[in-house]
């Protein structure tokens, strides 16, 4: 069942309008799709897009599947410096009208799965990087969602927390959710996703899994980054 | 090759040419032929004639209000230590330069005190002279009084915010402003009957501020709060030009790991839906914020100053503009909280968005114009007042938060 099309003629700013052109892809429930590409390939601005970020933007985005929600996890940590961790996801759960009886018991398991009980009325302002980057995951877990975007989720998690969180992420692809990563760790990507979009300057340079992009850069033993590299010359 | 004091101007330098560029980024010429040149003659025209007779209104104002203008004024503002983030790179490995960097930056501050403090004192002369009975010596040792006791504030202030943190801080400074208060309270009073002891009380003010810049400099260890006070004394024109345009500048982060106030995350409202969600983060986050709070109450403060200060028949009419006011500082605050990057990361309902603005509004306004208002009922001894008080700052208070809300 597809949960997210897209297909993106072209989108940017006012003034760079076609930052990202020709861009379609789709999450099927039980996917995990990788976004890759070099710096500046436009992987980020195509998440913008896909979650009507950009001014400009021409093309179809479509989520469907049962509840039609997505839960984006960002790069960057985004935090409340006023709020205890616990009072987050108390917002979050009031955005979304979660009700208190699943609400509860969701928040306590995640905040076990990813260590953080213990400081669960802390203010995360005071976190280290890495136990930010688990806030943003606990509250994208939190909503449930059927699509989930997450942008660079390795940078700043530690061995367990990398662990804890792709665990949990396999859990939510068993139930049916779909999710499209934006990842520059290619051996990470090799390993966990089930298909993959290339992309370099702005546009789609390959798409599949890894026995179709192996056959599309004539490497049948090369690993993603072997095709990676070798896709990427061609193009250049 | 650079010196102590190359580095010290080249920083007081670039930091004029930061605030000129804001400045000028607002008052670019079209703004400055239209409207302040124009506003600067219209003061000039009400401002010359007032040398030769003192205006009217000035009957209505009695000599406390310019005591407590004296006052704030004095109390206001900071003194400047010109370090950066960067020098703890090199810099702050050389003592000399350091120790070089502080006394240049004190001394700069004094001197920037002694003009700002002869421009005021010179735009309140002919008030003083005409109105108030100050000779004009007085009025020279007026100046030289404000002048000495705001540079003393500034370094009391400091040093009270190096020494304490949290709720101690505000306590001790609380303290302080009020003695300081009194004692200027008195020291005008003295100027203008017993010079002798004015005289002895100007020597022990001179007296305390050189204890304090000694002090001052040779505290140590003190220089990520200089770093941090100078960063936000530095953006503080850019901060407010910012806010006049609806962009609220990202806070300095809350240094401690677990909140004083709501320990537990304990839950304002049982009921959970959006709007409950968003009134309940947003008086808890501006409880637990220490800046906030403490604008409130100084705003509070200087409500209760002007009600006793003024005549009793002003009472209930600057208890509504006080009323306003603190409505209008608490939507900033509402502002600040429905614009941070964390809370637009959910889909809100603009109908959610207006309703919790009408809540959060309200119910953060109505401690500080319940207290204004029992001022006024106390000091009117209008036992009537006192008991309408709280239905009547429920009533208006929901009204100008519902006002208010509609701007959000």
């Amino acid at each position: 069942m597809e949960l997210l099309n897209v297909d993106i003629k072209h989108a940017g700013y006012s003034g760079h309008t076609d930052v990202i052109k020709n861009v379609a892809l789709s999450v099927n429930a039980g996917e995990l799709v990788g976004l890759i590409g070099p710096n500046g390939a436009g992987k980020s601005t195509t998440i913008k897009a896909i979650m009507g970020l950009l001014p400009v933007m021409e093309g179809k985005v479509k989520f469907a599947g049962e509840s039609k929600n997505y839960a984006y996890i960002p790069e960057q940590p985004v935090l409340y410096e006023g709020l205890t961790l616990w009072e987050h996801l108390e917002l979050a759960a009031a955005a979304y009208k979660i009700e208190r009886t699943v609400f509860v018991p969701r928040a306590e398991e995640l905040l076990k799965l990813f260590h953080l009980t213990d400081v669960k009325h802390h203010l995360p302002g005071t976190f280290s990087k890495g136990m930010q980057q688990k806030v943003m995951l606990i509250l994208g877990f939190l909503l449930d969602p059927s699509v989930y975007v997450v942008d660079e989720p390795f940078m700043g998690l530690d061995y367990r927390g990398t662990k804890d969180f792709l665990a949990h992420l396999n859990q939510a692809r068993a139930k049916g959710a779909g999710i499209l990563m934006c990842t520059h760790i290619l051996d990470t990507a090799e390993r966990i996703c089930s298909s993959f979009v290339l992309m370099d300057a702005g546009s789609v340079v390959a798409r599949g899994n890894l026995m179709e992009i192996r056959q599309q850069c004539q490497l049948p033993e090369g690993s993603l980054s072997d095709c990676f590299d070798k896709l990427l010359v061609s193009h250049s | 090759m650079m010196t102590v004091t190359g580095l010290f101007l080249r920083r007081v330098v670039s930091e004029w040419r930061y605030q000129i560029q804001i400045l000028r980024t607002v008052v670019d010429w079209i703004v400055a032929l239209y409207i302040v040149i124009p506003g600067f003659a219209l003061f000039l025209y009400y401002y010359l004639p007032w040398w030769t007779a003192a205006p009217w209104w000035l009957d209505y104002i009695p000599l406390n209000v310019l005591v407590g203008i004296i006052l704030l004024f004095a109390w206001s503002g900071t003194l400047r230590i010109f370090v950066e983030d960067a020098d703890q790179l090199f810099l702050l490995q050389c003592k000399a330069w350091i120790s070089g960097i502080i006394k240049y930056s004190l001394g700069y501050s004094v001197i920037y005190n002694l003009v700002a403090t002869s421009l005021l004192l010179m735009i309140l002369a002919p008030f003083l002279l005409l109105h108030y009975g100050f000779s004009l010596m007085g009025v020279v040792w007026l100046t030289v009084f404000v002048f000495v006791l705001k540079s003393c504030m500034g370094l009391v202030k400091q040093l009270m915010e190096l020494r304490f943190k949290g709720w101690r801080k505000y306590f001790v400074k609380m303290v302080i402003f009020l003695i300081m208060g009194v004692y200027v309270n008195q020291s005008v009073a003295l100027l203008l009957s017993r010079l002798g002891v004015f005289y002895l009380s100007m020597f022990v003010l001179l007296i305390a501020f050189s204890m304090l810049l000694h002090k001052r400099v040779k505290l140590r260890g003190t220089f990520f709060e200089d770093v941090s006070r100078e960063q936000t004394t530095k953006l503080r024109l850019a901060k407010y030009m910012l806010q006049q345009t609806g962009t609220f500048v990202k806070k300095p982060r809350f240094s401690r790991k677990r909140p004083l106030l709501f320990r537990n995350s304990n839950l304002l409202y049982q009921e959970r839906n959006p709007v409950n969600g968003l009134v309940e983060m947003c008086l808890k986050s501006e409880l637990r914020n220490d800046k906030d709070v403490e604008f409130y109450l100084k705003s509070v403060g200087i409500g209760i100053v002007a009600i006793l200060v003024f005549p009793p028949d002003y009472g209930w009419l600057l208890w509504f503009v006080f009323s306003i006011m603190i409505t209008s500082f608490v939507w900033i605050f509402w502002q600040e909280v429905i614009k941070a990057p964390f809370v637009c990361s959910f889909p809100w309902l603009p109908e959610t968005k207006v309703e919790a603005a009408r809540k959060a509004i309200f119910l953060m306004a109505l401690p500080g114009q319940i207290i204004l208002g029992v001022v006024v009922a106390v000091k009117t001894h209008s036992w009537f007042g006192a008991l309408m008080i709280v239905p009547t700052s429920v009533l208006i208070g929901y009204y100008l938060a519902k006002r208010t809300s509609l701007r959000s």
